[in-house]
């Protein structure tokens, strides 16, 4: 299946404001530097910042190296979000350009989905990579501090 | 580690007998109608080469060998394409079955386009990159998770050490894409899982 451009002229592959991240799922231990390429990216809410408490954001995957806003059609498709819905604890840490630091970590929970009608909240590019008959998924994003 | 076999096993549909007899009556069912049988002639026992009840409790023995991951894998992709072509009869080796099952759902393509070229790796373990096009072998299926899966960090490995196939990360993966194509599956054939409740809301919603 291609992923159709939502217009003639090329487009990024990646949201302007989506920040890259790591995902780690329960007990997997969170190593002293980032290894690898991320594993996952969100897009927060406009005028949040991960420099707050908590924040609301949308969950990315890709598709072809192409990140599109995930539905809940597919929360079942990716070992975080299927985690999330047996109640597993998954902690996403941003990349290290985000906070100068690493690791800072958030634990995910999932927050109220937002309707395709509702997502230009998010800003006017969110609503051509997202599902237009379902739910996107909303994460919020708790940062954990002192070992909680 | 939390993320053990017995622990996303557990958490899956196929941990249900009743599930898995309810899904096995459905296959059956779809199956009578390619093999032209009806009432008696049209059992799971008759009809189905693997039923989701027996691969299921082999899931759970094999599953306490270490060293058996690559047989897991390989039943949860022979179940995943029964899963996947039951409806319409066929065979999983082209995309036409996951273009079918997807239905323009981009989400339900990737977990079934991921599942075929994991079977097709699978079976086809002599495979090598340079005498193989298209999507059948190894390295087929890793590219897709590279673009794809980026937490399934494993499969960069697998370009370059096919034996990787045998990991448990590979069966713990293949259990996720079953888990999410059974429950759609379900949800489409009007399967009632009993005593068990999906994991969210597979609808979508207008």
């Amino acid at each position: 299946m291609q992923v159709a451009s939502p217009s003639p002229l090329k487009v990024d592959p990646e949201l302007r404001d989506q920040v890259f991240g790591y995902w780690f799922g329960p007990d997997e231990p969170i190593p002293d530097r980032p290894i690898g390429p991320p594993t996952g990216a969100v897009l927060p809410r406009p005028g949040s910042s991960f420099r707050d408490a908590e924040i609301l954001c949308l969950d990315l995957v890709p598709v072809e190296n192409y990140w599109l806003v995930l539905s809940e059609l597919g929360r079942y498709t990716y070992d975080h979000t299927t985690g999330m819905l047996y109640d597993e604890e998954w902690v996403f840490v941003p990349v290290r350009e985000v906070l100068g630091a690493w690791p800072v970590r958030f634990a995910a929970t999932y927050a109220e989905s937002v309707a395709p009608s509702a997502l230009a909240r998010y800003g006017a590019e969110v609503s051509a990579r997202a599902r237009p008959d379902a739910l996107a998924v909303q994460l919020r994003l708790r940062r954990i501090t002192n070992g909680r | 580690m939390a993320d053990s076999w017995s622990t996303k096993l557990a958490q899956s549909w196929l941990a249900s007998p009743g599930a898995c007899l309810a899904m096995d009556a459905k296959l059956a069912q779809l199956m009578a109608v390619h093999w032209g049988r009806r009432g008696a002639g049209a059992t799971a026992q008759l009809l189905l080469p693997m039923r989701c009840e027996t691969t299921a409790a082999s899931l759970i023995e094999l599953g306490k060998q270490p060293d058996a991951a690559m047989s897991c894998t390989l039943l949860l992709v022979m179940l995943g394409e029964l899963l996947l072509c039951a409806e319409h009869g066929g065979i999983l080796r082209d995309d036409v079955m996951v273009e079918r099952f997807a239905g323009g759902i981009v989400e339900r393509w990737l977990a079934a386009e991921a599942l075929r070229r994991l079977r097709n790796a699978a079976c086809h373990p002599a495979a090598v990159v340079t005498s193989v096009k298209g999507d059948v072998g190894i390295v087929s299926f890793a590219n897709f998770l590279i673009t794809n899966f980026k937490r399934e960090s494993w499969a960069r490995g697998l370009r370059t050490q096919p034996g990787l196939l045998a990991n448990r990360a590979v069966s713990l993966f293949a259990l996720r894409m079953v888990n999410s194509i059974g429950w759609w599956q379900a949800d489409h054939w009007d399967v009632r899982f009993a005593g068990l409740k999906p994991p969210g809301n597979p609808r979508a919603v207008s």
